[in-house]
């Protein structure tokens, strides 16, 4: 019973106390896969974006575009919410921009699909608004 | 029963660190219980303080902070004021 | 025993003899003013000229504790350079000694080596004991403590969350195996090179301060600093716990905060990259 509101009493004053040196299980998911997830994306893009400015549009390019990036985006974006909109300090803000996020993400990877599968594709839109 | 009051962040975090103070300070031998009281008030009432003086009541939170961790190790007996 | 008890007090008057002798003068010249400095014995046909006064602005943040509610503020004062030394901490003795003794910062060697002095000169965090004061007295020099940290007073920041995300990377050798000769952990000379870059930070805390990420999460975010010194040990060929190590930055804050901007090697006092020390255990965790 001491032993235990002891216990109590030295985690409320922890939580007090405590303001710095937040600790963090080991999770690689958010962290190295993250970061090779992040890397691959970004050099993923790179054969793409040649491939569309010397061969042209292509329907391989235009799928393959279509998800890298948008994954490119989100993580990009994600970084934003995770760098300014930390749930350390915006509890609810963050949940709401990490699933507004989520969402438009979701969105963007099936309106690509749509687009490259039922209309002109994301390359030939670009270079048709480029000589627009 | 009055309904309770609506008290901001920053409000609670100010009680709640006058609450930890006084939890410690019954951890101390109980002759010198009544010097961390007074030293404890003390430091609470040193500085009037506007309400939406945030900047200075965070600072006022983190030495009480930090005053807290140090007078709560067990090493810590008496204090004078 | 007697006789070497004997010869220790025979040498002891003839080494204070030794020492007393330069701590004199070091006590002559521990003096801020440059006139004084120069008041070593020399005939008096040699003392250069008086130079014209030259007075520069200083403009220092300000901001006392005892006074929590006053808003902080930009206080200036004049210096003579021709009657100080050439460096910022100089002309900051010399205003303590001479004008204002209540203003305060840290300080220690002044020469570059133990960190203690790190505040934002002209706009980039350095060592104020390594940055030279601008001659052209046109320009005031702005100096305000470490950016986006907790004042202590004036120019002292708290670093108390530094020196905890210090010690939560655990900076000491820790191995599984001890020395198989039992004594000593050997290392060659390419291993110890290895240690070149890394092992000379001094934790002034100049690139942790500068570094956005670092303003924005330091509570979880360790900083470049804190990041370097983890590699130090990772890097070390006597070290047998480098994958732990590895595995305690495995999360979204520890080391992914960093965005490689770059900042901490920019204003390195001491001319390391700490971003190349992260960007290393970025590669390493990438292929753990």
């Amino acid at each position: 019973m001491l032993s235990t509101i002891r216990y109590l009493l030295n985690c409320s004053l922890a939580a007090a106390v405590s303001q710095v040196g937040v600790s963090h299980t080991p999770d690689r998911v958010h962290g190295s896969y993250h970061w090779n997830v992040e890397r691959a994306a970004t050099v993923a893009m790179v054969p793409l974006v040649a491939a569309q400015l010397t061969v042209g549009a292509s329907p391989i390019t235009d799928a393959l575009l279509g998800v890298v990036l948008p994954i490119h985006l989100h993580i990009g974006f994600d970084a934003c919410i995770v760098d300014y909109l930390p749930a350390r300090k915006f509890a609810v803000i963050n949940k709401l921009a990490t699933w507004t996020l989520n969402l438009a993400t979701a969105g963007v990877l099936v309106g690509c699909y749509q687009f490259n599968m039922h209309d002109i594709g994301i390359t030939e839109l670009i270079s048709r608004a480029w000589t627009a | 029963m009055a309904a309770p009051v609506r008290r901001s962040g920053l409000q609670q975090d100010v009680i709640n660190l006058y609450r930890a103070c006084f939890r410690a300070a019954r951890q101390k031998p109980i002759a010198n219980r009544s010097h961390f009281y007074t030293f404890i008030r003390q430091q609470f009432r040193q500085h009037t303080l506007k309400r939406n003086d945030f900047a200075t009541i965070e600072y006022m939170l983190r030495k009480g902070r930090k005053q807290l961790e140090t007078y709560s190790s067990p090493s810590i007996q008496d204090v004078h004021v | 025993m007697s006789v070497s008890l004997m010869s220790a007090a025979a040498v002891r008057p003839a080494l204070r003899k030794h020492i007393a002798a330069p701590i004199a003068s070091y006590v002559r010249s521990f003096n801020s003013s440059a006139t004084s400095n120069m008041a070593n014995p020399a005939p008096p046909d040699n003392t250069p000229a008086k130079k014209e006064p030259l007075y520069k602005t200083f403009e220092i943040y300000r901001w006392n504790p005892d006074t929590p509610a006053e808003k902080p503020i930009l206080q200036e004062y004049k210096v003579d350079l021709n009657a100080c030394g050439p460096m910022v901490l100089d002309a900051l003795i010399k205003i303590k000694n001479e004008m204002d003794p209540t203003l305060t910062f840290r300080r220690s060697c002044r020469e570059g080596i133990c960190g203690s002095c790190a505040m934002n000169i002209e706009g980039g965090n350095t060592l104020a004991c390594l940055a030279r004061i601008d001659r052209n007295a046109s320009k005031p020099l702005k100096i305000y403590p470490l950016p986006n940290m907790n004042i202590v007073k004036d120019l002292v920041p708290d670093l108390t969350n530094f020196y905890k995300q210090y010690k939560s990377i655990e900076p000491y050798l820790k191995q599984k195996t001890p020395p198989t000769d039992g004594k000593e952990n050997l290392q060659s000379i390419e291993d110890r090179k290895k240690l070149d870059g890394l092992y000379e930070c001094i934790l002034c805390a100049c690139c942790s301060t500068s570094c956005p990420s670092y303003w924005w999460n330091q509570e979880e975010y360790l900083g470049p600093a804190v990041l370097m010194q983890a590699y130090r040990w990772m890097a070390d060929s006597r070290d047998q716990f480098g994958r732990e190590r590895r595995d305690m930055l495995q999360n979204q804050y520890s080391l992914y905060r960093c965005h490689t901007i770059m900042n901490c090697a920019k204003t390195c006092p001491k001319g390391l990259n700490p971003g190349k020390a992260i960007a290393q255990i970025k590669k390493d965790m990438a292929f753990d």
